[in-house]
C-alpha cells in the first residue's frame, strides 16, 4: 500500500522561490500547493490545512510573523509546523517564541537539496496526530524542538567554526611534508604559500566576506537589451537561485528554451534543449574576436561590423552571420561555436549576482539547431575547479594522507560528460584501487599538491567521494561476479564457485577463457574481483596495466594467484596494480576481504 | 565405550538426529547422556560430561539461552557442539578456541562422531605420550590427541615392530605439544628401519623447547636428517612448516575454504615450506611399503570426499584400510580446529 504524498504549501511572493520550491521538492515526491500573498496562504492552509508550511518572512499584503499569528489562532492550522524563510540577515527566532508552531528558519538563497533536506528533516520530526490524537492547539509540541542550523546567526558560527578548523589543518602542513620525507614538495606549500601573514589576512577576511554574502538582498530584476517574444515563466536573481542550480533544475525538467543572463558586463543566452545546454553565446563580439583562432583577416569591414552588430542586439555569434554570408566556411562553425560556448557558459557561472529569465520554447533558432553542441556543465564545472589555486578550500576536501576515495554511484555512466586530463585520470585509476591519499602521491609520481587537486575536483564534480562518507549513498557491489583467468589444473574454480554462491549476499564466478578475452569480458560483466593465475605464462603484469587503464573497469580488485611464492616478482606485481598476491593453496576469506572492501 | 560422557540437550532435537547422535557417540566411544525436561538421564554418580551437543534450528544465529546457561553455570566451561539446521559455507566452524563448534548439513554420523572426537580426545603432553589409544591385531595402532585449537591423529601398520625390541625404533608418528597452543607431529620415513623413538622424542623437544624458529628447524634437521617428516604449527606465527627431506613423501593441506581444496605441501626446492595456517586445515603425512594412500588417490580427490568428515573421519579410514594392509605403513594427520 503507497501512503499520499505528503503536503507542502508554499507562500513566498517571489515566482523564482515558487518555482525552485516547486521543482525540488516535488522531485522529492511532495505534493506542492503554492500562495503568493499571505491571506492566500491562510485560506489554503485553514481550508485543508498541509502537512508543512513554508512561509516567506515579507510577503507584500502582510509580515510572514502575522501569517504565523493567524495560522496559530485557528484551531485548524494550529498544529501545522511552519518553516520561515527569510533573505534577512537577523536571527528571527526571538520573535517566534510565542509561536511554537515556528519551528525551524532558513536563511534565502538556499539550495534545492537543503529546502528539500530540511522539509525531511521537520516531517520526521513533527508527526502530524490524527484528528482524533490530535492534542489541543495549545499543547503543539513544536515548542519542544531544537531549532536546525539554517539561521544566519548559524551560519556565522558555522563560517567561523570552519575557519578555525582550517587553521588547526594549515598547521598540520609541516607534519605531512615529514612523512612524506625530504623530496617532498608539501613544505614548500608550507613554507611558501600558507605564510602566517596570508592565513592572517585570509581569515580575517573571510568571515565579513561570508556574512555580507549570506545577508544581502537580491537586486530587482532588469531587462537587458536581448530579448524575445513571450513572457518569461521563471525570473530571478542567481544569488537567490545560482546558475548551476537553475541548470540542474531545468536539465531535471527536461526542459526546452532559453536563459537569458544580465551582468553588467555583458548579456548571456543559454539554449537547452530538453534539459541540455546545447549552445551558450553573449553579447559582446569583441570578446569573440579576441579569443578567436579562425582567420578573420581580409573580410569586407563592411560584413564584419554587420556580422557584430547582429550579436550584440541578439546575441547571435557574429561567426554565424559571417557563415550565412559565405565570409566564412561552414563546415568547421559547430566546433567553433562550441569552443565559445564553453568559455561563455563558465563566464556566466564564474559572474556575480545577475537577474536571470527562462522563456519555454518549442522552437530554438535556426543557427541553434544547425550548429548547436551539448555541452556540459559537469564538463564547465570541472574546468572552473582547474584553476582554484587556493589551497584552502582543495584541503577543506582532502585533510588527510590517509583518506580513502571511491567512486561515485553510476561512476561509469558520468565519466562520459567530462574530458579529463592525463593527470586527472592517473589519479582516478588509483582511487579505483582503493588506494590512501598517501599511496597515490607515492604510485602516481605526481606531486602531492597536484594529487590534491585532483582529488578535490573530482570530488567536487561528484566522481568520486570519501569512502568514510560515501556511505549508504554508495550501491552495494553485491550483485557484480567475480572474474577469473586460471588454467585451472588443479581446481580452483568449481569450489570458488560454491564458497561464491554460499555467501549471506551470493556472487556468480565467471570465466575468462583467454588472456585476450580479459577486457571484453571485463568490460561486459564489471566484475568486483579478478583473480589472475600469474604462474601460467601469459603477460599478468600487461594484463594488469591492461585493467588499469581502462577507466571503467580500473576500479576492479586485482588479485594475482601464484603457484608458489613470488619473490621479487611480488613488489612488481603490486606496482602493477595488484591489489594482492596470494600463493596457493589460498583462502577463500582473502577473496572475502576484496568482496568486502 | 570409554568413560566418557557427553550431555545430548533434547530441546529442539528431532528424532531423526537423535538417533544420528546415538550412533555417532557410539562410534566415537563416548556415552550419551540425554537431557530433557525432566533433567539428564544420568543416575551413577556425578556426571562430568565433557561435551554438550544441542540442535541450533535454522535461521538461529545466537545459543539457545538454556544451552548457554547449561554450559556456562550448571557446567563450567563446558564445550558445545551446535548442530546446525542448514548448510555453512563450511560445513564445521569451530569459534572461541574451540569452545562452541558449528557442524552444518548434512548431518551425517561420521561427521558428529568427529566433532565429538576432536572435542574429547585427551590432551597432548610436550613429550606426545598421551591420549587415545587403539591397539588393534597385526601390529596396528592408532592415536588421537587434541589442544585447544588442534587435533591430531596417528596411525600407524608395523608387523616388524615386535623384532626390533622395546628400546627400538617404532614407526608410530609422534605428535608432541608445542608451546601452550602449537602442535608438532614427526613421521618416520624408512620402513624397514624407523627412526628410533629416543631421536623423535629428541627432535619433537627440540621444537617444544621454545626456541626461535630457525633453530628449531636447524636442531630438527640435525637431529632425523632425511628419517623423518614433520608438520609443525606454531600458533604464534599462525604458520604451518613442513619439513619433507624427501621429495616422494605425500605431504597435503586440504581445507574446503582453501583454493585449490586440497595442495601437495611436500617442499620442492630444499626440504622447507611453510604456509599461512587457518581454522578448517587438514594436514595428512603418509608413507609406507606401499603408502596407504597412493599419489593419484590423493590427486583425484577421493582422500578429500572422506576428508570433508574431517581428520578423525579419515583417521577412521585409514584404520579401516591399514587393518587389511599387507606391508608397513605410518600417517599423521592434524586437524585445526
Amino acid at each position: 500500500m503507497t501512503s499520499a504524498p505528503r503536503r507542502i504549501l508554499a507562500v513566498d511572493d517571489s515566482l523564482t522561490i515558487r518555482k525552485l520550491l516547486e521543482m525540488a521538492l516535488g522531485r522529492a515526491g511532495y505534493a506542492l500547493e503554492l500562495a503568493s500573498t499571505g491571506q492566500e496562504g491562510i485560506a489554503r492552509a485553514v481550508r485543508n490545512p498541509p502537512d508543512l508550511v513554508l512561509l516567506d518572512y515579507v510577503l507584500p499584503d502582510m509580515k510572514g510573523l502575522a501569517v504565523a499569528a493567524a495560522l496559530w489562532g485557528d484551531e485548524r492550522a494550529a498544529a501545522v509546523p511552519i518553516v520561515l524563510m527569510s533573505a534577512k540577515s537577523d536571527d528571527l527566532r526571538p520573535l517566534f517564541r510565542e509561536l511554537p508552531s515556528v519551528v525551524e528558519f532558513v536563511g534565502k538563497p538556499f539550495t534545492p537539496s537543503e529546502i528539500t533536506f530540511l522539509v525531511a528533516d521537520v516531517l520526521a520530526r513533527v508527526q502530524k496526530p490524527s484528528a482524533k490524537e490530535a492534542p489541543p492547539p495549545a499543547e503543539a509540541p513544536a515548542a519542544a524542538l531544537p531549532p536546525s542550523g539554517f539561521s544566519f546567526a548559524q551560519k556565522e558560527a558555522a563560517a567561523k567554526a570552519m575557519f578555525t578548523h582550517l587553521r588547526d589543518r594549515f598547521a598540520r602542513i609541516p607534519e605531512w611534508a615529514r612523512a612524506l620525507g625530504e623530496s617532498a614538495p608539501a613544505p614548500y606549500f608550507a613554507r611558501k604559500i600558507l605564510t602566517p601573514d596570508l592565513l592572517e589576512n585570509l581569515l580575517g577576511a573571510l568571515v565579513p566576506t561570508v556574512k555580507e554574502a549570506l545577508g544581502g538582498e537580491p537586486a530587482p530584476a532588469a531587462r537587458g537589451p536581448l530579448g524575445g517574444p513571450g513572457s518569461p515563466v521563471l525570473q530571478g536573481q542567481t544569488s537567490l537561485l545560482p546558475l548551476p542550480h537553475l541548470l540542474r533544475e531545468l536539465q531535471a525538467a527536461g526542459r526546452t528554451g532559453r536563459i537569458r543572463l544580465e551582468h553588467p558586463s555583458r548579456t548571456t543566452l543559454l539554449f537547452l534543449r530538453r534539459g541540455r545546454i546545447v549552445l551558450a553565446t553573449h553579447d559582446d563580439p569583441e570578446e569573440y574576436l579576441r579569443q578567436s583562432t579562425e582567420d578573420l583577416h581580409g573580410l569586407p569591414p563592411a560584413d564584419l561590423e554587420k556580422a557584430k552588430a547582429e550579436q550584440r542586439a541578439s546575441g547571435k555569434p557574429l561567426f554565424v552571420a559571417l557563415a550565412e554570408a559565405s565570409r566564412l566556411a561552414g563546415d568547421s562553425l559547430g566546433a567553433v561555436l562550441y569552443q565559445h560556448g564553453k568559455r561563455a557558459l563558465l563566464a556566466a557561472i564564474e559572474a556575480g549576482p545577475g537577474a536571470f529569465d527562462w522563456q519555454d520554447a518549442k522552437e530554438l533558432p535556426g543557427y541553434v539547431e544547425s550548429h548547436g553542441r551539448p555541452l556540459s556543465l559537469d564538463q564547465i564545472q570541472l574546468e572552473r575547479l582547474r584553476a582554484v589555486d587556493d589551497w584552502a578550500q582543495v584541503e577543506l576536501h582532502v585533510d588527510s594522507l590517509d583518506l580513502v576515495f571511491r567512486r561515485a554511484p553510476g561512476f561509469a555512466e558520468l565519466l562520459a560528460s567530462f574530458e579529463l586530463t592525463d593527470n586527472e585520470r592517473r589519479v582516478l585509476t588509483l582511487v579505483g584501487n582503493r588506494n590512501s591519499v598517501r599511496q597515490i602521491i607515492e604510485r602516481s609520481a605526481l606531486t602531492p599538491f597536484e594529487v590534491f587537486h585532483c582529488l578535490f575536483r573530482l570530488g567536487e564534480v561528484g566522481l568520486i567521494a570519501r569512502r568514510d562518507d560515501a556511505g549508504a549513498a554508495v550501491p552495494r557491489q553485491d550483485g557484480r561476479p567475480v572474474a577469473i583467468l586460471e588454467p585451472d589444473r588443479e581446481g580452483v574454480k568449481e569450489p570458488l564457485a560454491r564458497l561464491l554462491s554460499r555467501r549471506g549476499r551470493p556472487v556468480s564466478l565467471v570465466e575468462v577463457p583467454t588472456p585476450d578475452d580479459l577486457i571484453p569480458v571485463c568490460l561486459r560483466e564489471r566484475p568486483q574481483v579478478l583473480v589472475l593465475n600469474v604462474s601460467s605464462g601469459f603477460d599478468a603484469l600487461a594484463a594488469a596495466q591492461r585493467v588499469r587503464s581502462t577507466l571503467e573497469i580500473s576500479d576492479i580488485a586485482l588479485v594475482a594467484v601464484a603457484d608458489r611464492e613470488p619473490g621479487r616478482l611480488a613488489d612488481e606485481l603490486s606496482r602493477a596494480g595488484f591489489d594482492a598476491v596470494l600463493v596457493k593453496p589460498f583462502l577463500f576469506t582473502d577473496i572475502e576481504r576484496l568482496l568486502a572492501a | 565405550m570409554s568413560d566418557e560422557r557427553v550431555l545430548v540437550a533434547t530441546a529442539r532435537l528431532d528424532e531423526p538426529t537423535r538417533r544420528l547422535v546415538t550412533e555417532a557417540c557410539e562410534h566415537a566411544r563416548v556415552r550419551p547422556v540425554f537431557l530433557g525436561a525432566a533433567g539428564p538421564e544420568w543416575t551413577n554418580g556425578p556426571l562430568n560430561p565433557t561435551l554438550l551437543i544441542a540442535a541450533l534450528p535454522s535461521g538461529s544465529r545466537t545459543v539457545p539461552e538454556d544451552i548457554a546457561i547449561l554450559a556456562t553455570e550448571a557446567y563450567q566451561a563446558l564445550p558445545i557442539l551446535l548442530l546446525c539446521g542448514e548448510p555453512l559455507v563450511r560445513n564445521s566452524v569451530s569459534l572461541q578456541g574451540g569452545r562452541l563448534t558449528l557442524l552444518g548439513q548434512p548431518l551425517t554420523r561420521e561427521k558428529i562422531s568427529a566433532r565429538i572426537r576432536t572435542a574429547v580426545a585427551s590432551s597432548a603432553s610436550p613429550a606426545g605420550d598421551s591420549g587415545r589409544t587403539a591397539i588393534h591385531e597385526g601390529g596396528l595402532r592408532a592415536r588421537e590427541m587434541r589442544g585447544r585449537e588442534w587435533w591430531a591423529g596417528v596411525i600407524a601398520r608395523d608387523p616388524a615392530r615386535g623384532d626390533r625390541g622395546p628400546e627400538g625404533s617404532d614407526l608410530l608418528p609422534a605428535v608432541c605439544k608445542l608451546g601452550r597452543h602449537g602442535v608438532a607431529g614427526l613421521v618416520p620415513l624408512d620402513m624397514k628401519s624407523p627412526i628410533l623413538a629416543t631421536g623423535m622424542q629428541e627432535a619433537a623437544l627440540a621444537l617444544a623447547s621454545g626456541q626461535p624458529g630457525e633453530r628449531s628447524a636447524a636442531t630438527l634437521e640435525a637431529t632425523v636428517g632425511t628419517t623423518a617428516a614433520a608438520a609443525w604449527f606454531s600458533p604464534a606465527t599462525g604458520q604451518w612448516s613442513f619439513y619433507s627431506p624427501r621429495p616422494d613423501t605425500e605431504l597435503w593441506v586440504y581445507s574446503p575454504l582453501r583454493l585449490p581444496t586440497a595442495w601437495r605441501a611436500t617442499a620442492t626446492e630444499g626440504a622447507w615450506r611453510t604456509m599461512p595456517a587457518a581454522s578448517g586445515d587438514v594436514v595428512v603425512v603418509a608413507v609406507g611399503e606401499p603408502a596407504p594412500y597412493s599419489a593419484a588417490e590423493f590427486r583425484s580427490g577421493e582422500v578429500w570426499k572422506v576428508a570433508e568428515g574431517g581428520g578423525p573421519a579419515l583417521l577412521d579410514h585409514l584404520e579401516a584400510r591399514l587393518a587389511s594392509w599387507n606391508g608397513s605403513g605410518a600417517a599423521l594427520i592434524v586437524e585445526l580446529r
